[in-house]
């Protein structure tokens, strides 16, 4: 228990917001981590050591998200944007809108993908994962991670919104 | 165009408008420590191995004396056949006497003799001695015919023994017909509980044969052999013993472990929850689930030629002996005078031959003259 607990300290943070990016839904998102979490305490003894411990979590986890989205269909009945209502209020007003814009144009964008290129980008982008740990994360060759990589940031890149911010962030 | 560094920006800046749920981890915790404390309760137990609880003496006795009581039966069952000698009822035909085939010790084999009579005919039905038997015998047709017996086997009611039993046997038949012999089979068959696995005769014809595929109950093989036996001459005969009880066993423990598994698999599906953990712990459930039939199917062939020998009957009419043709090799003398007596024997048989024809004119003849002799006294008497 101690152990977990150190681990939980050390990965539930980026565990939960991982969550909150593929589900969208910060209680989803804690039910989705703290299910992972108790699922990789019941089986500890196949969780591997090393670096292949934070591929294996990320699977598990990105598992009790999927399992969500798909028996409950929280994605679907979630159009609005719950997260982005509970931005707090900037306190730096040029910088805090440009991100803000960035992160409405990218969340709108990211509602739009469908999970199997969501997933990664999020696995990629925010988590910081390799693409073979990604492999592991989602059970697909290393081979498709970087294609479905390829297709999600073609994907972002065609999206109009997100296209104009970028051309604005680019030009300035 | 979206850049690596901007998706990383606008992610992060997406994931740092979800504050982390300070409660969360706690929750996880407390979720654990009910689990940690009934693992904890369960192991404990497990580290007090002395002094045993009350059950587990309890258990262990039982054991104990179930284990006692089946090698008491076991080895009573065995010293008392063996010390009886062979309970061969035999048909001595007033005469002759008895003795015991060769046998052989062997672990977990069953019990077969094959006792060997000097004149004697089994009973059919009758039990044969108990005495250890050899996983594999053969008898030549030719030996039981010196020895003038006539073998039977027997496997006792030993659940735990499995034995394959399959005996040939080529049969000659002579005073009865080859179907007559197919009929016969069929009824020392059904007789004996067994039935007709497979029947082939061929009538008709200057050689008439059968071949007749038995399988009849283990207990019954001996008596069934003897009774084809009785049927023609033998040509040729071989039985096979084959001990299985290691590979049944085995079937079984494989079995029981597959099913195990699944059990296990089973209940960490309950627990699954994502599509692919469920998806793969269904894989794992349906490959156990082939290999536990594919196993019951092996144990069902087993257990079905445990439970049946097959005995196969190859008959043959024996043929019928046409008179060789003699061959002569004389001299010139010899030739002649054969050839006179032959001419002599056959002029007497055309002399014969003519005989009747000369007797049938002179009859002819006789009668004329009768009828002559009558007519003339007759119109004699009317002229006067």
């Amino acid at each position: 228990v101690d152990d977990l607990e150190a681990w939980l300290d050390e990965a539930y943070p980026r565990a939960y917001r991982t969550a909150c990016l593929v589900l969208r839904s910060p209680a989803d998102a804690e039910d989705a981590v703290q299910e992972a979490f108790l699922r990789v305490w019941r089986f500890r003894d196949a969780v591997p050591g090393g670096d292949g411990r934070r591929a294996w979590l990320y699977r598990v986890v990105v598992n009790a998200c999927l399992s969500r989205v798909r028996s409950e269909k929280v994605w679907r009945a979630r159009t609005g944007d719950e997260a982005l209502q509970r931005i707090p209020a900037p306190s730096d007003p040029q910088r805090d809108a440009e991100d803000a814009a960035l992160a409405a144009c990218l969340g709108d964008a990211l509602a739009r993908l469908p999970e199997h290129l969501r997933v990664p980008v999020v696995l990629r982008y925010y988590s910081g994962l390799p693409e073979k740990d990604i492999a592991i994360a989602i059970q697909r060759r290393p081979g498709t991670v970087k294609s479905r990589l390829a297709e999600a940031r073609r994907r972002l890149s065609e999206d109009p919104a997100l296209a104009e911010w970028a051309g604005l962030e680019v030009a300035r | 165009m979206m850049t690596d560094e901007l998706l990383e920006r606008g992610l992060g800046d997406i994931a740092d408008q979800y504050d982390v749920p300070a409660h969360a981890i706690d929750d996880i915790l407390d979720q654990l420590r009910p689990a940690v404390a009934v693992e904890d309760e369960a192991v404990a137990p497990a580290h007090r191995r002395w002094p045993p609880a009350r059950k587990t003496w309890l258990l262990s006795s039982a054991a104990a004396v179930l284990v006692l009581v089946v090698v008491a039966f076991a080895a009573g069952g065995g010293g008392g056949s063996q010390s009886g000698g062979p309970k061969v009822r035999a048909d001595f035909g007033g005469k002759g006497v008895t003795g015991t085939g060769a046998t052989q010790n062997g672990p977990g084999q069953s019990v077969v003799t094959q006792p060997q009579t000097a004149l004697g005919r089994l009973t059919a039905g009758a039990p044969s001695a108990a005495a250890p038997v050899p996983a594999r015998a053969q008898t030549q047709a030719g030996q039981q015919k010196a020895l003038g017996g006539a073998p039977t086997s027997t496997v006792p009611g030993d659940s735990l023994t499995k034995i394959v039993q399959t005996g040939e046997l080529a049969l000659q038949v002579d005073k009865i017909k080859v179907a007559d012999a197919v009929t016969k089979l069929t009824a020392y068959a059904s007789g004996a509980g067994g039935l007709v696995a497979d029947s082939q005769t061929t009538e008709g014809g200057s050689d008439p044969s059968a071949s007749v595929t038995l399988r009849v109950p283990n207990r019954s093989f001996g008596t069934v052999l003897g009774q084809a036996r009785a049927l023609g001459k033998v040509q040729s005969e071989q039985t096979k013993t084959a001990d299985v009880t290691a590979q049944y066993v085995d079937l079984q423990a494989r079995i029981h472990a597959l099913k195990e598994t699944r059990a296990t698999y089973l209940r960490i599906l309950s627990h699954a929850s994502g599509i692919g953990d469920i998806l793969s712990v269904q894989q794992q459930i349906d490959d156990t689930q082939t290999q536990i039939e594919q196993l019951q199917g092996q144990l069902k062939v087993l257990t079905d030629q445990t439970t049946y020998a097959t005995l196969t009957v190859s008959i043959d009419q024996k043929p019928k002996v046409a008179p060789a043709a003699v061959v002569h090799h004389e001299s010139g003398f010899s030739k002649a005078v054969h050839r006179s007596v032959s001419r002599f024997v056959h002029g007497v048989e055309a002399i014969i031959g003519a005989i009747g024809p000369i007797v049938l004119v002179l009859l002819l003849l006789a009668f004329g003259w009768l009828f002559a002799k009558v007519g003339y006294r007759i119109v004699r008497r009317q002229l006067v």
